[in-house]
């Protein structure tokens, strides 16, 4: 990150290149389109070189950056006005393990599938929340920073995000 | 990876097998490839670094660099705005006749005195007024 703060290509590079891989899964999770995820996954690390001398080295990078990226992924959802259910592109998500026989990787997917679904269905701030817990791996501290609000507010979204999940992935269970 | 209950202090979780089930389940549909794709890269390299490639031999790569050559091209503009006047000397003043040509143009009633004769008799008048005004 120093080395981006001087602005140095090859560090940046770097920086694209080790987390460009969580931003995407977390902006997919958001927003439910692998296209517009690749989109603002590009964004997300324009606006870090442009805000690089803001960064202060005592914060954790990753929660900046996820606040970057959560910051553009909220406008996106905004100009969509779309905050419900989002559909999942199976040809991109459904890769193929090679350790699973077919019925096995077949049921994997579709429960892949059924969980991403009830993800997506999540209020925005819940699945911002869970994401970036869950799938990112950020501690509440750091979800708090990223997400301007509390310790405790973080445990609350995640709390609501477990029991609708488990509620909506029953209920589906129960009707297929 | 395994849940941490310690993530959750303020609470117990009612069915701690199914929270992991649940907690395994979100894991697994992350596991798939969520995150693959074509680098970034290079369409974020073209809208950062991009548009610098064209100057970049003269003002350099680094972002301070740029600032510093920029910084002082303005420095050295405003200092060089504000020692040329005190050079040269502003239009009108007593500096201005210190060519010889120009006082000689502007007195032509001393036009066969030669040039040290003007700057003294230039010097002697300078002195005069400023005994006059005294």
């Amino acid at each position: 990150m120093a080395g981006t703060v001087r602005g140095e290509e090859a560090a940046f590079r770097l920086l694209v290149q080790r987390w460009e891989r969580e931003v995407r899964a977390f902006l997919i999770h958001m927003l439910g389109s692998v296209e517009e995820a690749e989109d603002l996954t590009q964004d997300t690390f324009v606006q870090v070189f442009r805000k690089a001398e803001a960064y202060k080295p005592e914060g954790k990078f990753r929660s900046w950056l996820f606040r970057i990226a959560g910051n553009l992924a909220r406008s996106r959802l905004r100009r969509r006005k779309i905050l419900s259910w989002v559909s999942f592109r199976p040809e991109v998500h459904d890769r193929d393990s090679g350790r699973k026989t077919p019925a096995e990787d077949l049921e994997r997917k579709d429960e892949s599938r059924r969980v991403r679904a009830a993800v997506a269905a999540l209020p925005e701030r819940q699945r911002q929340a869970l994401s970036l817990h869950r799938f990112q791996g950020l501690k509440y501290a750091e979800i708090a920073h990223a997400m301007d609000t509390t310790v405790p507010a973080v445990e609350s979204l995640i709390q609501r995000a477990m029991g609708a999940l488990r509620h909506s992935l029953s209920r589906k269970a129960g009707t297929s | 990876m395994s849940m941490n209950h310690e993530e959750f202090p303020s609470r117990e979780p009612e069915n701690p097998a199914a929270e992991q089930a649940l907690w395994d389940v979100l894991g697994r549909a992350d596991a798939d490839g969520l995150g693959d794709g074509h680098s970034v890269w290079p369409e974020v390299r073209r809208r950062t670094f991009g548009n610098q490639a064209g100057s970049a031999w003269f003002f350099g790569h680094g972002r301070f660099s740029r600032t510093g050559l920029a910084a002082g091209a303005l420095a050295a503009g405003l200092a060089f705005g504000w020692l040329l006047p005190s050079w040269t000397g502003p239009a009108g003043t007593a500096a201005s006749y210190s060519g010889t040509e120009s006082y000689a143009a502007q007195s032509s009633w001393l036009d066969d005195s030669s040039a040290d004769d003007l700057a003294g008799l230039w010097l002697d008048m300078g002195t005069e007024e400023e005994g006059d005004g005294s």
